[in-house]
């Protein structure tokens, strides 16, 4: 590992040479280039063409007070190696200008938008320059993420500067959805261009929920930080909470405890579980099965119940501390978890298989909501929706966390793209998720849940990252002063995702959205944070 | 078709058992405040990550300078934290997770 570690650090440089000023280890797994700004667009083309880099996320940072400036990092991952690559650069308050990468890599749109509103800023050269996280009736000069803006601040409103796609022709029908909704679901708003029945355009309006979490972690100690992190999502709250304790283990170089490692992977795997099953039961919403909604609310519930016997609460929120688990289980909750799923598995089989087995049902899915493989790579779309598209990336397997280096299982891939092949990715992946909780508890041994970290100096940094049930989910965390939170970056499996689905709806009928949507179920608070 | 009429019977009615009552043992509830086994170290206070636990001065409360614990259910998120650091073991939590009331300073709890 260590000897390909170098020879893979050595071949970067050799890549990169004279385009970097200096480079520096950050942790075991990620090294970090700093370059000037105006190299930034040719390092990345050569870590994302040339050396098959991916990009894991985008995070901006207001340094000031120990550097003197701002600073954007880019991660790359490496999925052959197991490694990280961050490239760095500094943007001075003076010129807050960055070349923009959007136009060439798609993936970087909505960072780039982001690190615009919230910190001041600017991609140079950027196609959109419609405001993203902060609406449109936020004042332009006033940027949150800036240290020097108090997150309790009241700010008046200006008028909107929203934009929506402007139509010509008589034909085009606007239709607008939302952000509230008929059912309880979260806010997002949509604006369909329709021609008769079928969708020309769709705009997504999201953020309704950006309620600044990653600005109120600022400033918390790195222990209350946690519940923070536990509470960006609803269903994927124990998802954030492990990549935010491993983005802490991270920055204090530790390795927690091996049980703790298992019982972080089997718990995963169970939240994974509901999600899916739940999922699954409710795309049939999309097509009027209701069987098959209520069907998959029943098992869910089933997991939930069993969530709150062995974990004491329905979501999983308060069981992962730093440094490992707060609490053990016991032989008798092994064997519920065990007799538990046994029984889930086999009823969800038998309710799949009902689905799959419906001609309406698969009529509806087939060729319906289609996101290319290409589409997905160029927007670095990820879990499900990923690999029901051909991407075969899923970050247990490609960089493995938690216990999932000791646990085997595949990962299902699908090439079409449409719905049914998300419900599908969906449906094999329980049925390996049960195979892990099966090893998980025949390979776990007794020992200790949980370990003291050591002090963190300040400016030390780490990466956690997490296969949600909506797929990779990357916590970046700046240590400050005090074990003190400096910067928090939250990239959740959404954030990736969303641009993807107004892509994948135009040449479908009105009526089909629910269903696409439905498909890719992505929350919106993990999105908006 | 069949195959569906045959799982809906067989799943039957799910909803005619009655809700569930007790809560399971691990479940974090209400909390139990022994106010005289309290030191008044404020451990609770500072780990509390809602800021819904606070001593606070009172008649009573002998033992820590005049002072008693509250907490708030309007914040509590019974992680169960403060019942983890207490150092005289005065606070432990319950299976109680019925605590809707018409009156927000109900929701207040003080040490007994
Ligand atoms: S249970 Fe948690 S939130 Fe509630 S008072 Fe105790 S520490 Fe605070
Ligand atoms: S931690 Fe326990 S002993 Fe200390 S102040 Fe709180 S209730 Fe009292």
């Amino acid at each position: 590992m260590e000897k390909n570690r170098r020879l893979f650090i050595s071949r970067l440089k050799q890549t990169l040479t004279g385009k970097y000023l200096s480079v520096d280890e950050i942790s075991e797994q990620e090294t970090e280039f700093l370059v000037w700004k105006n190299q930034l667009p040719e390092v990345c083309r050569l870590l994302l063409e040339q050396r098959g880099g991916r990009l894991f996320t985008m995070v901006g940072g207001d340094e000031r007070s120990w550097t003197g400036t701002l600073a954007l990092y880019y991660v790359f991952a490496f999925d052959k190696t197991q490694q990280f690559v961050t490239v760095k650069t500094l943007v001075s308050e003076e010129e807050p200008t960055f070349p923009s990468l959007a136009a060439e890599f798609p993936a970087f749109n909505w960072y780039e938008r982001e690190v615009k509103d919230l910190l001041g800023l600017r991609p140079q050269g950027h196609p959109d320059p419609r405001p993203l996280t902060l609406h449109g009736d936020w004042p332009e000069e006033i940027h949150p993420l800036r240290k020097e803006f108090p997150a309790d601040e009241w700010v008046a409103r200006v008028e909107s500067r929203e934009a929506f796609m402007r139509y010509q022709g008589q034909d085009v029908t606007e239709i607008p959805v939302g952000p509230i909704h008929a059912g309880i679901i979260e806010p997002g708003h949509f604006r369909f261009g329709a021609v008769g029945d079928t969708v020309l355009h769709l705009d997504a309006r999201l953020f309704y929920t950006h309620r600044g979490l990653e600005k109120i972690s600022e400033g918390q100690p790195l222990a209350k930080a946690l519940f923070i992190a536990e509470r960006i999502c609803g269903v994927c709250a124990l998802s954030h909470a492990v990549a935010y304790a491993q983005a802490v283990e991270t920055a204090a170089a530790t390795e927690v405890p091996l049980r703790a490692r298992y019982l972080r992977s089997l718990f995963l795997e169970v939240e994974r579980l509901y999600n899916h099953i739940g999922d699954v039961g409710n795309a049939c919403a999309g097509f009027g099965l209701a069987v098959g909604i209520s069907q998959g609310a029943r098992l869910r519930e089933q997991l939930l119940q069993l969530n709150e016997r062995v974990s004491g609460h329905r979501y999983l929120r308060g069981i992962v501390a730093l440094g490992g688990m707060r609490s053990d289980l016991s032989a008798a909750e092994f064997a519920d978890i065990l007799h538990t799923l046994n029984r889930v598995e086999a009823e969800f089989q038998e309710i799949a298989e009902i689905i799959l087995s419906h001609d309406i049902a698969i009529n509806r899915m087939h060729n319906t909501g289609v996101l290319t493989l290409q589409q997905a790579v160029d927007l670095a779309v990820v879990g499900v929706a990923a690999r029901a598209s051909g991407r075969d990336i899923d970050v247990r397997r490609d960089q493995p966390y938690a216990a999932y280096d000791r646990l085997k299982f595949s990962v299902p891939v699908y090439p079409e793209g449409d719905v049914l092949a998300r419900i599908r990715v969906r449906i094999d992946e329980v049925t390996q998720s049960c195979h892990i909780v099966r090893q998980v508890l025949a390979q776990i041994e007794p020992g200790p849940v949980c370990c003291e970290l050591p002090a963190i100096a300040p400016h030390r940094r780490g990466i956690g990252w997490v296969e949600s049930s909506k797929g990779e989910t990357v916590h970046w965390l700046l240590v400050g002063a005090d074990e003190m939170v400096d910067r928090y970056r939250v990239r959740s499996a959404t954030f990736s995702n969303w641009p993807a689905v107004p892509l994948t709806v135009p040449g479908n009928i009105v009526p089909d959205f629910p269903l696409i949507n439905k498909s890719f179920e992505l929350c919106y608070a993990c999105c908006d944070r | 078709m069949f195959e569906i009429i045959r799982r809906i019977w067989k799943t039957g009615v799910v909803t005619q058992q009655p809700l569930v009552l007790a809560a399971p043992p691990r479940y974090r509830g209400k909390l139990i405040i022994d106010q005289a086994d309290c030191s008044g170290c404020g451990r609770c206070e500072s780990i509390c990550p809602t800021g819904a636990i606070r001593l606070q001065p009172a008649p009573g409360g002998h033992k820590t300078g005049g002072q008693k614990i509250v907490v708030s259910y309007g914040k509590c998120v019974f992680c169960g934290l403060c019942s983890e650091v207490c150092s005289g073991g005065a606070i432990s939590q319950s299976q109680d997770y019925r605590m809707a009331t018409r009156q927000k300073n109900e929701l207040l709890q003080y040490g007994g």
